[in-house]
């Protein structure tokens, strides 16, 4: 799309492919997923469970798990494609440029060392200069920082000993461990945590990219955290972006008649609401293995047209600047908006 | 923000618990007269005395003499400072090899193939008859009676080790690792290795007791540690022509056999309650003691 401007972007994803190799047969889980994220601006993922998110983000760390391989696409940090790297080159940039939190605070703790010792790791990985010393002095620092109180004491604290607020808390002082990672990746960060705790955390993300002027790729399914935090949303749907805008925008005027579905569910529905989950929208994610040759949403959508949407997957097109919709009915679906 | 529950000290965790406990209680004084076996063994274990062959309990000699007139108790005492240093020597071998297998057939799944097969090829042999084997293609030494156990015990070792790391690496604290750059062999050794110790000291801690009774078991044929040295298992041997007439030469050192390896399954056992509820499925191996 912006073939020399790539650089503007500090993270740019293009046509990103991942296959899992299974016994029954390959599965396409991302299929040519398109992202970009400014300097400085949060982009908000969203989707229903299963469709790719947290995929998309191992596949920009290169971490996608068994038995799936990235087949296609580039992933640009800054203009640097990564998917060229070697993976020594790739392993420096993990936890210094690119950083991820993830949404288990619970779990993705090492039970058996201390907090500080694990947030220390990250400077012994990637700071060795530092003396054990200094690292100990910046990891009080990373904790006090990340909100923790006493953390001269919560150092020697195992995470069991901590609440999960608290050791969201460590894991996000470690993914900042090593000063200012350009891009933050945060998979559901605060789905584990009670509501108070949430909007909490969600502060301190805000602080945290004021201060540094660093770019978030945030996860979530709940789009009252996209409407708080994102400006720009972008909405995935088996293995692809639907759409794409700005956060004012989507809420205003989203156009893919997957996206209104999401719309429509948290506003319509009070017990939805309250659970911020996005059930309800008819029928259910496709097997992956029968979207061939039509829309990904044919089969759930109320605007489809056999002839259209049936005969091939639609192109993303550009309705107005940085308002990007997969579906081939838009005009349809502004006609539907302006008579309700 | 810091948990309510009461942390007893760890030395306080291990001594309430009944099984190690018992065990500790039986192997203790073992371990003591293993170590100050010449201060505590009134006389030369191979020490022989024409005249007074085949005594029985007296003053003198606590456990009578045998065929040479040699002191039984002296030979007893002796005796825990080999079985133990075999069965003791065999264990450390045995986790450290198997760590190192174990570790690396968890965790590359090229490797696991290849190892596996052949950890498979040393279990389906009959644990004592793959012994006597390695020990008549060894020869007698002690050193290669720790090498022909290693080599039996080696795989169940593996297995355990490889058991823990399949699962603990699905873990998200490795995922986590992994995230903020930690290589690969980083990972194995800080963040996976310290979560498998649990399972690894409590097979470790079986494997010492069989290392004793197999070493016996291969003395007493005749292919263990080489006579005249008094392991258990040779003393055993040396009396069992004599049973008839002079049973002590089997009785104390088969009490001392029975005696340690007891308390180190106590042990186990209690490890395993201690460590890790969840690791019922380790047990010791009663299928291949031998003797
Ligand atoms: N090990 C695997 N084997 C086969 N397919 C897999 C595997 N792991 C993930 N997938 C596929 O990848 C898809 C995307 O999974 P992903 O975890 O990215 O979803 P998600 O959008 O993060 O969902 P959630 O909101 O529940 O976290 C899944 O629907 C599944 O088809
Ligand atoms: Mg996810």
């Amino acid at each position: 799309m912006m073939e020399n401007l790539s650089d503007r972007y500090v993270l740019d994803v293009r046509n990103l492919k991942v296959h899992f190799f299974t016994d029954t047969g390959v599965i396409p889980a991302l299929d040519g997923v398109d992202l970009w994220v400014r300097r400085g601006e949060t982009l908000g993922l969203v989707g229903e469970s299963g469709c790719g998110k947290t995929l998309t983000a191992r596949a920009i760390l290169r971490l996608v798990p068994e038995p799936g391989r990235i087949m296609d696409g580039e992933i640009y940090l800054t203009g640097e494609n990564l998917l060229v790297l070697p993976e020594h080159e790739m392993r420096k940039i993990r936890g210094d440029r690119i950083s991820m939190v993830f949404q288990e605070p619970m779990t993705s703790l090492n039970p058996v060392y201390s907090v500080g010792n694990q947030i220390m790791e990250v400077l012994t990985v990637h700071r060795s200069a530092m003396t054990g010393k200094e690292k100990k002095e910046r990891v009080i620092e990373l904790l006090k920082a990340a909100g923790i109180p006493s953390p001269e004491q919560r150092f020697f604290d195992y995470p069991r000993q901590l609440s999960g607020g608290m050791r969201q808390r460590v894991v996000i002082a470690m993914a900042l461990a090593c000063g200012n990672p350009q891009l933050l990746i945060a998979d559901e960060p605060t789905t584990a945590l009670d509501v108070t705790i949430q909007a909490q955390i969600l502060e301190m993300f805000r602080e945290i990219q004021d201060k540094m002027d660093m770019s978030i790729l945030l996860i979530t399914h709940d789009l009252g955290v996209i409407a708080e935090t994102a400006d720009r949303v972008a909405v995935m749907y088996a293995g692809t972006i639907v759409e794409y805008a700005d956060v004012v925008k989507l809420f205003k005027r989203a156009l893919h008649p997957y996206t209104l579905g999401l719309l429509k569910s948290i506003l319509q529905t009070p017990q939805v609401r309250a659970r911020r989950r996005l059930h309800t929208i008819p029928g259910a994610v496709p097997d992956f293995l029968d979207i061939r040759n039509k829309c990904r949403f044919f089969s759930r959508c109320a605007f489809a047209h056999k002839n259209i949407c049936g005969q091939e997957e639609p192109e993303m097109i550009e309705v107005e600047p940085g308002h990007l919709v997969r579906c081939a009915r838009v005009e349809k679906i502004e006609e539907h908006r302006r008579r309700v | 923000m810091r948990s309510e529950t009461r942390r007893f000290s760890p030395i306080c965790r291990y001594l309430r618990n009944r099984l190690f406990l018992t065990g500790m209680i039986i192997l203790t004084p073992m371990i003591l007269i293993a170590v100050f076996a010449p201060i505590i063994a009134p006389s030369d274990p191979l020490e022989i005395d024409a005249v007074n062959k085949f005594q029985t309990l007296s003053r003198e000699h606590p456990f009578g003499t045998d065929e040479f007139g040699r002191d039984v108790f002296s030979r007893v005492v002796h005796g825990a400072t080999i079985s133990l240093r075999v069965g003791g020597l065999t264990a450390l071998l045995t986790a450290i090899i198997g760590v190192f297998i174990g570790l690396a057939s968890g965790f590359y799944k090229l490797l696991d193939a290849v190892i596996m097969r052949f950890m498979d090829g040393l279990m389906i042999f009959p644990g004592l008859l793959l012994g006597i084997l390695l020990m008549a293609a060894l020869g007698p030494h002690e050193f290669n009676v720790v090498l022909a156990m290693t080599i039996l015990y080696t795989p169940r070792i593996v297995r355990i080790v490889r058991g823990a790391v399949l699962e603990i690496k699905t873990q998200d604290f490795v995922d986590a690792a992994r995230v903020i750059g930690v290589s690969n062999i980083r990972i194995l050794w800080r963040h996976i290795l310290p979560n498998c110790l649990a399972p690894l000291i409590v097979q470790v801690t079986f494997g010492f007791a069989w290392a004793i009774l197999v070493e016996s078991g291969l003395s007493f044929l005749g292919l263990g540690t080489p006579p005249p040295a008094p392991s258990w298992g040779n003393i055993i041997s040396d009396g069992r022509e004599f049973i008839r007439n002079a049973p002590w030469l089997m009785i104390f050192p088969g009490l001392m056999i029975s005696a340690s390896v007891l308390g180190l399954n106590l042990i186990g056992d209690g490890l395993r309650d201690i460590l890790d509820p969840r690791l019922r499925n380790i047990r010791s191996q009663p299928e291949s003691t031998a003797g």
